[in-house]
């Protein structure tokens, strides 16, 4: 039983590996989506102003530039997210065969004054949010694949446990410069120590997209989905237009009323249908930061008289449930101390997988013989990976600030940065022998991230001097000196050098993990 | 601030580390005494995530300061074995501290 769960472990573990260790750090990284992209428009610095005042010049704004459209969402700003976020959607063609109007792009407006925000364009951490499911791959396809590669993350950490010989003798076992047997220690406490986390990212990370993933239950009892839906969250999008037109009463109030009826809590997003109609509904969503339920409750309003037509009811327990598990996943909950200790966790999770690919090759290497064409190929993807990925996304910052400000199509040029460094140096990694490859990107990845902080000292000059921008640098150090430990571990001594006393049980195991493979 | 959830994690796990007398050299009796004390502070700072958590959110928010300062310990207690554990008594009284702040 054990060896087959070992079996299965390591080679689910492998297979999705590579993979996996991208979403993890990307995903670790998504814990800062609204910082990242507030550091890479460094010249964007608003006047924070109330949330019912930032409604009113986004609405203005929206009626100038929008008038006639079917529907508005605004994301008012927060402490995070320092711009009005909002999308548009046109009146559909009286054509019915015409589909579906799409949403337009985002635009980010400033809250004080209503204008679009003029800073560097820039994809901002909304680049790793979105890598880290859809792994930069046409529509179906990321997902599919990044639900594959959770479903065997679900799998390896199940056989994993049951695996595991001595959880709790282990617990506190980590012994450095013990070649496998520092590796395999290594994996063990990175995975047990945090399990409840890795268990509970995987599952709700697979739980958040599992209507995509397994359509059927729901094409089985409704004839059209989106039914389904409305059924669920009250889709306010189905409300006719009368025809007559309209003006929309002070949302600002209505924003104010709402909070008021939350008890003092914020709104965080406003849905106006038909918003040039006498018959107009104001949506008003509740910010859901200081719960767990990342779906939030919501009261509508008649758009003209401002009169109160009805709030969501109270949502039931699959809706909770499923509310819930997004904000366990998203994390939205946590304040800025959880939230570190979240980033720290992800941390943990991205070193498990690390640890366990290196580990999968360490355990089949064989002092003084050549690799076979497997354990190289593996040892290759590893160092492009876990070594080369930490260069790419520095390479992504680093471009933020490097390629002129308001070159046209720079926020996809910075992501290009991104791909060009992470699988040009894996390519190069090629040319060198294994070990040396692994120094050397780690150390390339070490100097990239702290080139970080001295690139926007010297591009953006004194306003780098803000406790934001410093937290930031100071990071960006800290991660550049994580990696450069990781690189002057491995020039100090052979990865497998073990001392001679070692040689006794390295041979049993030898022969265990044979029998493994076998 | 949750700090004090981490420092009584700490502390507790520092004890059932000692409590096993692997790098410890514990007496027998004192190491199930660790032990004790071990699961009483993890209790504690389970309690002290619920006092500021509230129920709704304590079970999460616990057991990811638990996690962390498990891996901080672990990693501390790798590299300098005796000294990582010695540090819990004036870690759980700052704990205690911060929960009534």
């Amino acid at each position: 039983m054990r060896q087959s769960m070992a079996w299965i472990h390591g080679w689910l573990g492998l297979l999705a590996g590579w993979i996996l260790f991208a979403m993890f750090v990307t995903g670790t990284a998504s814990y800062f989506r609204p910082e990242i992209t507030r550091w890479m428009q460094p010249e964007y610095r608003p006047r924070p102003v109330g949330n019912a005042e930032a409604a009113r010049t986004a609405v203005a704004w929206l009626q100038k530039n929008a008038p006639h459209d079917e529907q508005w969402t605004i994301y008012l700003p927060n402490e995070r997210t320092l711009a009005t976020r909002v999308f548009t959607r046109a009146r559909p063609s009286p054509d019915p065969k015409a589909p579906r109007a799409p949403r337009r792009p985002e635009t980010r407006l400033d809250p004080a004054t209503g204008v679009p925000v003029e800073a560097r364009e820039t994809r901002g951490g909304e680049f790793f949010y979105r890598f880290h499911f859809q792994l930069q791959l046409p529509h179906p396809w990321g997902r599919w694949l990044a639900g594959l590669c959770a479903m065997f993350m679900l799998g390896a950490i199940l056989s994993g446990v049951i695996t595991h010989k001595r959880i709790f003798a282990d617990f506190f076992t980590l012994r450095w410069s013990k070649g496998r047997r520092s590796w395999l220690d290594a994996h063990n406490v990175s995975a047990v120590l945090a399990l409840p986390y890795h268990a509970m990212i995987t599952y709700t990370g697979l739980i958040t997209l599992v209507v995509m993933y397994t359509p059927w239950p729901i094409l089985a009892n409704y004839a059209q989905p989106a039914v389904f839906s409305a059924s669920l969250y009250a889709d306010t999008a189905s409300q006719k237009a009368s025809g007559q037109p309209g003006r929309l009463a002070d949302i600002g109030r209505l924003v104010e009323a709402a909070s008021a009826e939350w008890q003092g809590a914020r709104v965080s997003r406003v849905i106006i249908g038909n918003p040039d109609d006498a018959s107009s509904t104001v949506t008003l969503l509740r910010s859901s930061d200081d719960r767990l339920n990342a779906r939030s409750a919501s009261i509508t309003y008649a758009g003209v008289s401002g009169e109160r037509l009805s709030a969501s009811p109270a949502p039931g327990p699959a809706i909770e449930t499923a509310g819930v598990m997004l904000g366990l996943h998203l994390g939205w909950f946590a304040g800025p101390l959880l939230r570190w200790v979240c980033f720290l966790l992800g941390l943990t999770g991205c070193a498990m997988v690390a640890t366990g690919l290196v580990l999968w090759a360490v355990k089949r290497r064989k002092p003084g013989a050549k690799p076979f064409f497997g354990l190289s190929l593996v040892d290759r993807l590893n160092i492009g990976a876990i070594a080369c990925l930490p260069a790419g996304m520095a390479a992504f910052l680093l471009a933020n600030r490097l390629l002129p400000p308001m070159l046209a199509g720079r926020a996809d040029l910075e992501v290009s940065a991104m791909f060009w460094t992470w699988f040009g140096l894996a390519g190069l990694s090629l040319l060198r022998p294994a070990r040396r490859a692994w120094i050397e990107m780690l150390t390339l990845s070490a100097l990239l991230f702290a080139a970080i902080p001295m690139v926007d000292l010297v591009t953006i000059g004194g306003g780098a001097f803000d406790g934001f921008f410093l937290a930031f640098d100071g990071t960006m150090v800290l991660l550049a000196v994580v990696l450069g430990f990781a690189a002057w571990r491995l020039a100090r001594r052979p990865v497998d050098a073990a001392r001679p006393r070692r040689r006794v049980s390295l041979a049993v195991s030898e022969v265990r993990e044979a029998m493994d493979v076998a | 601030m949750s700090l004090e959830v981490a420092l009584f994690g700490y502390a507790g796990f520092a004890n059932l580390a000692r409590g096993r007398g692997r790098e410890f050299r514990t007496a027998p009796a004192e190491r199930s005494r660790a032990r004790i004390i071990g699961w009483l502070l993890i209790l504690a700072s389970f309690l002290a995530a619920l006092l500021r958590f509230g129920p709704y959110q304590a079970v999460p928010a616990w057991l990811a300061w638990l996690s962390v300062s498990g891996v901080i310990l672990v990693l501390i207690l790798s590299r300098w074995p005796r000294l990582a554990a010695l540090p819990w008594m004036p870690m759980t009284a700052a704990a205690l501290v911060l929960c009534f702040l």
